[in-house]
């Protein structure tokens, strides 16, 4: 076991190979505050990734409803009721991570789900936990009216707990990219990763019998292009790019940005240890604190504070930054808010993208004189 | 035979293990039977086993033919997995019954041990597959050998799967045998191709893609099974590789609550790397026993130590 530093619990921790970042992360920002549940994600990768016989039930993208719904069922209650409690003291994290939690002999925690686990990808979506009660003069509810919806794929973690438990290390990480890739020829259908992967991102396939995972539309990336999921996303809740450590921030970096500057966006379940590179920023109206600390670490108060400042017209630098969301395929690099408008950068520092910060309202008149028609105006 | 006396003999070698010294003299007097022929326990291995030589055909199709009967059966005690992780602290098996026999071409092993629960489907997530491995090397091989060859000599081994075992003999275990109730509204690239959907040979071209490990090569995926013996070749744990050629045979049956296997090969090599055996010689062996009930996969495994392999000549 190797000793390796991982900054989103800002101390070192066991891992099986020894820390080797990638020249770059792939990763992304998710602000649940703008999700719907549309799913679209979710069927867009669907239809690109696991259409086929043996992939029924899997969803590589997948949302869900916090606190109740989850896919496969109870997923986060069962890895955190596994690890027992956990602790932070400031930004450092106090408690055990799944590997360090392990029993000798084992490289992590874990559990494999049983196929029942995935029947009800959809379970608690809008839903309440309970039937209400039928009070006096109204109905009443059993628990409080607060949910949020949390869309997840494959965090293509940087200590990957999948990667770590394979024996015969059909799992890796690019270095290109730090996308993390299951060999399709290579594996062997044990489902260790199935069993370690604590946010349950590999799935084993009936028909052929091996195991399989989010792929990060590799191909696109390498390209230059966002990823199904994020494209398409309808309610532009999605940042895509690279995120560096800590030590590499580039502050006109999109994401880079959104979790090292603002810190208004934290990884999912940090206290796991698998240090994962798609990061939430947390939504503004739950009525649990101590819910968000759990789900998103210790940073999820101010990082919605920092959030509602913005949206109260107090940082046009983060507006900017989100307003960017899927307003163009390709992969944003670099950003910069002037003027009113937001632009974003390729790789090469080409201009893909500019968007005002407000949208303009734009009245037209009624009767068209050209196609002399009368249109109304729905904005 | 029947469960009974199987496993009544099981419990009893677990009763005199660790007497290694009076195993071992108990091995040297008595030659008896493996198969069907019920003359008495079989001998603690004693880390050898000798593979007697008949002038008939080595009867591999049929675990159950009075042939095997004339080998001389050993007992060989199966041991915690403990040097790769993960690892399986209890042996799911306490030990296994062998016998071999060869004809101076092609040597078979008849493997025998009690398991309650017959696995050999692995369509659904929870579901791990029976099986068992023969690892073959030459005779001077350091001790951790038996897991698998190590890095500078490889081991030939030969993997008897329950999984492939029920696919040879009834066909493709597809979706429907994990899930009779599935229904499906239709697979994208398969619009047009007629019911039922099976995956097998012929499955439509334009759906392969969509069965990725398939598409990839990979044996494990690959519908049509010939034999349910895979060989592979190994150079230490995590190595294990799918041999180019794949010639050999072997069948199982399990019968009264316990499973039992023959795998046999050429004498000759057909691949690179694979050990070729002559009579008259002494060869590195081990056994490995999985049990797919008890989430027994890769390394979750009930290995034997490492012992010898001794060929009789003509
Ligand atoms: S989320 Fe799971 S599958 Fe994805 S890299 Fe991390 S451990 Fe592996
Ligand atoms: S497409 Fe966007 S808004 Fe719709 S469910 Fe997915 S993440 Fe949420």
């Amino acid at each position: 076991m190797a000793k390796v530093f991982n900054w989103q619990l800002n101390r070192e921790m066991t891992y099986r190979f020894e820390e080797a970042r990638p020249q770059r992360q792939a990763g992304a920002v998710f602000d649940t505050n703008k999700c719907i549940a549309c799913q679209t994600c979710t069927m867009a990768c669907k239809t690109t990734w696991t259409s086929g016989k043996g992939q029924e039930f899997m969803f590589w993208n997948n949302v869900e409803t916090k606190p109740w719904g989850s896919y496969p069922m109870a997923w986060d209650v069962k890895i955190l009721n596994t690890l027992g409690a956990q602790s932070w003291d400031g930004n450092t994290y106090t408690g055990k991570t799944i590997f360090e939690s392990a029993e000798q002999g084992e490289y992590h925690v874990g559990y494999l789900p049983d196929d029942m686990d995935y029947a009800g990808p959809n379970r608690g979506e809008d839903e309440l936990s309970s039937v209400m009660s039928e009070e006096k003069f109204y109905l009443k509810m059993p628990h409080d009216a607060w949910f949020f919806y949390l869309p997840r794929i494959c965090n293509h973690c940087t200590y990957p707990a999948c990667l770590q438990s394979c024996p015969r290390t059909s799992i890796y990480k690019r270095p290109e990219d730090g996308i993390v890739l299951l060999d399709q020829s290579r594996c062997r259908g044990y489902r260790e990763c199935v069993r370690a992967c604590p946010y349950k991102k590999v799935m084993y396939n009936h028909v052929t019998r091996v195991s399989e995972k989010c792929v990060l539309c590799y191909p696109a990336v390498e390209k230059g292009v966002q990823t199904r999921c994020m494209r398409t996303c309808i309610g532009k809740i999605r940042t895509f790019g690279f995120v560096s450590p800590p030590d590499k921030v580039r502050e006109d970096n999109p994401v880079d940005f959104l979790v090292h500057v603002r810190k208004v966006a934290l990884p999912l379940l940090p206290q796991l240890g698998l240090e994962p590179n798609i990061y939430y920023i947390p939504p503004i109206h739950v009525g649990s604190q101590a819910f968000l600390r759990m789900m998103f670490g210790p940073g999820a108060e101010q990082a919605v504070a920092t959030y509602k400042n913005a949206m109260e017209g107090n940082d046009p630098e983060l507006l900017g930054v989100l307003m960017l969301n899927v307003s163009t395929d390709r992969i944003i690099h670099k950003f910069n808010v002037s003027n009113g408008q937001v632009a974003g950068f390729g790789e090469n520092g080409q201009e893909l993208v500019r968007v005002p910060l407000k949208e303009p309202t734009i009245v037209r008149p009624a009767f068209d004189p050209t196609l002399a028609v009368y249109r109304y105006n729905t904005a | 035979m029947t469960l009974e006396p199987l496993q009544r003999r099981i419990g009893r070698r677990k009763l005199i293990a660790g007497a290694a010294g009076g195993a071992m003299a108990v091995g040297a007097a008595a030659i008896v039977g493996c198969g069907d022929d019920d003359n008495g326990p079989a001998p603690d291995w004693a880390g050898r086993v000798v593979s007697k030589f008949i002038r008939d055909d080595v009867p591999i199709e049929n675990p159950r033919a009075s042939l095997w009967g004339s080998a001389p059966k050993v007992e060989v005690p199966m041991q915690p997995q403990a040097s790769a992780l993960p690892v399986r602290m209890q042996p799911s098996v306490p030990s296994i019954r062998v016998c071999s026999l060869n004809d101076g071409k092609r040597i078979g092993f008849m493997l025998e041990w009690a398991d309650p629960q017959r696995d050999e489907k692995v369509v659904k997530t929870p579901e791990f597959k029976d099986g068992c491995g023969v690892l073959l090397g030459p005779p001077e091989v350091p001790a951790t050998y038996f897991m698998m060859g190590v890095a500078d000599i490889a081991a030939s081994i030969m993997h008897w799967r329950a999984d492939w075992q029920k696919d040879v003999d009834d066909g493709f275990q597809d979706l429907e045998t994990g899930f009779p109730n599935v229904a499906f509204d239709f697979y994208p690239p398969l619009v047009d191709a007629p019911r039922p959907l099976v995956v097998s040979e012929d499955y439509p071209e334009a759906g392969r893609p969509w069965l990725p490990g398939m598409n990839a090569g990979n044996p494990l995926s690959q519908p049509n099974k010939t034999s349910a013996v895979e060989k592979l070749l190994a150079n230490g744990p995590g190595t294990i590789t799918h041999m180019a050629v794949q010639d050999a045979i072997g069948r199982g049956t399990w019968k009264d609550g316990a499973w039992r296997v023959v795998i046999a090969r050429d004498f000759a090599a057909s691949n690179e790397g694979e050990i070729e055996l002559k009579g008259g010689q002494e060869y590195a062996l081990a056994f490995t026993v999985w049990a797919g009930s008890e989430g027994d996969r890769g390394s979750r495994k009930s290995p034997s130590n490492l012992g010898k392999l001794f060929i009789e000549n003509a």
